[in-house]
């Protein structure tokens, strides 16, 4: 038992971090779970049943599906795979951004309660500071995407066939590191307006969340202006633009944002 | 032996500075007392040491280091926080593991000096504020380093902790630099053989306790018989004859006479502390 706790608090920095925070907040984890299966069974079928042109697939899809199909006007025409397909994209963030709050919690609480001020006075920098939070909010968020992309290929294969699955297989892959751009965009933002808020009980960390998700808009616009090929391209791009305007942040913190928005 | 040297340190917070041009070298391996009303500074000077926050203007140099962003220097010093900074949801025992983890020491050690075998598996967040005050101090004792910034360790504490903290703090202190604020004066003239005084964010005094004099001093005397007819004194509530001089030299003369007039003294002890008037702006050396 000794050896089990040891290992609790003890070891890789990130990974203790990433475990105190789904010890203080498991409510995150059940919302993740509740959105991995919304998504892998509602929005996601939505999408590409539309995207797929609704030919083998309408009898298997569902009522919102059908809805859906005729409501959004496919960029390519009936038959080819639309690029609305990767409006799965920006909305299949939201498991990856749920599970990664746990994390933002612990560093407002830990803000609070001198934690940081202590690993200040040990030597750490702002940007070793960020570090440790974003590594773990990546560690807790890129196992669930992985988790939720296999889930969602195995539905969709069982709903719309191994050949569908295989058409739509880069919006999965594509997910996958969109959605840890976008965490890593907004872990940063809602952690440096956590860090600039006077107040305990200031409101910047939602401001945060608001501003890390706002990344996720022009996806929307390329998954409805745009067709499979070039929305697929279109969302490459726009995550790694989003990665490497995190990391930049990142890289400037220490300058960007003093030490004493760290205090308690 | 270690020194600590302030040059010139003006520091504070959003650019509106708290301390204003502050100077001492402080190289006696001892407890030096910091002490200064509420809003004066002392938690501002602890984290400009600290190195957490960065002095606008002048320097701090640890044994010649500057302490800045540089790791190195910062590495040989302990901050203790008025905050505890302990993670509520973890046991004590993982508490003190996860600090050893950032910054290396042994969490059974610590449990077996601080005696806190019989919270080790609680959670802080079921420990009352004194039990949180004491695992927040094992922090303290997990790594020896050249300086220790100790701001108000033994607040919330009972005073037989305090005195067991104390008397650890001060084996400390005997190879290593230890800056010590407290409000308590009595605790702080026990504890404390040098003295830092912060005013209004300046260094209003930095001196051996020893030297710090006061205009008068009153002592107790504790007597078999009254007193008032062999020495200028009165009798107060408590039973004390309280004598009024001017020197310490002087009770001790008053002390002899009454002595020698055959009356037997069970008790004798000054009721004030020098340190008092520190705060009250009217000592000084």
């Amino acid at each position: 038992m000794a050896q089990r706790m040891k290992g609790m608090a003890s070891g890789n920095p990130s990974v203790v971090t990433a475990k105190r925070s789904m010890g203080i907040s498991k409510t995150y984890a059940a919302m993740t779970a509740f959105f991995i299966i919304l998504a892998i069974a509602a929005w996601n079928p939505a999408y590409y049943s539309h995207a797929a042109g609704a030919n083998s697939t309408t009898s298997n899809s569902s009522l919102v599906s059908n809805v859906l199909s005729k409501a959004v006007p496919s960029a390519t025409g009936a038959g080819a795979p639309g690029g609305i397909a990767f409006l799965a994209v920006p909305l299949d963030v939201i498991p990856g951004i749920m599970v990664s709050m746990a994390v933002l919690i612990l560093f407002v609480y830990d803000k609070n309660s001198g934690v940081l001020e202590y690993m200040l006075s040990l030597g750490m920098t702002p940007r070793d500071i960020y570090m440790r939070y974003l590594k773990a909010a990546l560690l807790l968020a890129a196992p669930v995407m992985v988790i939720f992309a296999a889930g969602d290929i195995l539905y969709i294969s069982a709903l719309f066939g191994t050949a569908t699955a295989a058409t739509l297989l880069p919006v999965q892959l594509i997910t996958i590191p969109f959605s840890l751009a976008v965490v890593t965009f907004m872990v940063i933002a809602m952690m440096a307006f956590s860090s600039l808020q006077k107040t305990r009980a200031g409101s910047n960390q939602p401001i945060g969340l608001v501003v890390g998700y706002a990344a996720t808009i022009p996806a929307y616009l390329t998954a409805i202006f745009l067709p499979f090929s070039k929305a697929m391209y279109a969302d490459i791009v726009l995550a790694v633009v989003i990665a490497i305007v995190s990391l930049s942040f990142l890289r400037y913190s220490g300058k960007l944002i003093k030490r004493e928005k760290f205090l308690p | 032996m270690h020194t600590l040297k302030l040059d010139g340190v003006s520091s504070g917070y959003n650019g509106k500075p708290v301390l204003h041009d502050i100077n001492f070298t402080a190289s006696e391996s001892s407890v030096y007392v910091v002490l200064g009303p509420n809003g004066a500074g002392k938690t501002t000077l602890f984290r400009t040491i600290a190195g957490i926050l960065e002095p606008m203007s002048g320097k701090v140099l640890l044994d010649g280091k500057e302490i800045g962003s540089a790791k190195e220097p910062r590495g040989s010093i302990n901050y203790l926080s008025h905050y505890n900074a302990l993670p509520d949801e973890m046991t004590v025992y993982n508490a003190l593991r996860f600090y050893s983890g950032m910054e290396g020491g042994d969490p059974d050690r610590v449990i077996d000096l601080l005696g806190l075998e019989k919270l080790r598996d609680k959670k802080i967040s079921d420990l009352s504020q004194g039990q949180k005050k004491r695992v927040s101090i094992g922090k303290v004792f997990l790594k020896e380093r050249a300086l220790y910034l100790l701001d108000e360790p033994t607040a919330n504490l009972d005073p037989g902790l305090s005195k067991e903290i104390r008397d650890l703090i001060l084996k400390l202190s005997k190879d290593r630099l230890v800056l010590y604020s407290s409000h308590n004066l009595y605790e702080a003239s026990d504890i404390g053989m040098n003295l830092i005084l912060i005013k209004e964010g300046k260094l209003a005094m930095f001196d051996r306790i020893s030297n710090v004099r006061s205009k008068e001093y009153r002592v107790g005397i504790r007597a078999s018989k009254d007193i008032t007819k062999i020495v200028d004194a009165r009798k107060d509530a408590n039973g004390y004859y309280v004598l009024t001089v001017s020197k310490p030299e002087e009770a001790g003369l008053a002390l002899k006479k009454v002595v020698e007039s055959g009356v037997l003294v069970t008790e004798m002890r000054e009721l004030d502390n020098p340190l008092q008037e520190l705060f009250d702006g009217k000592g000084g050396v």
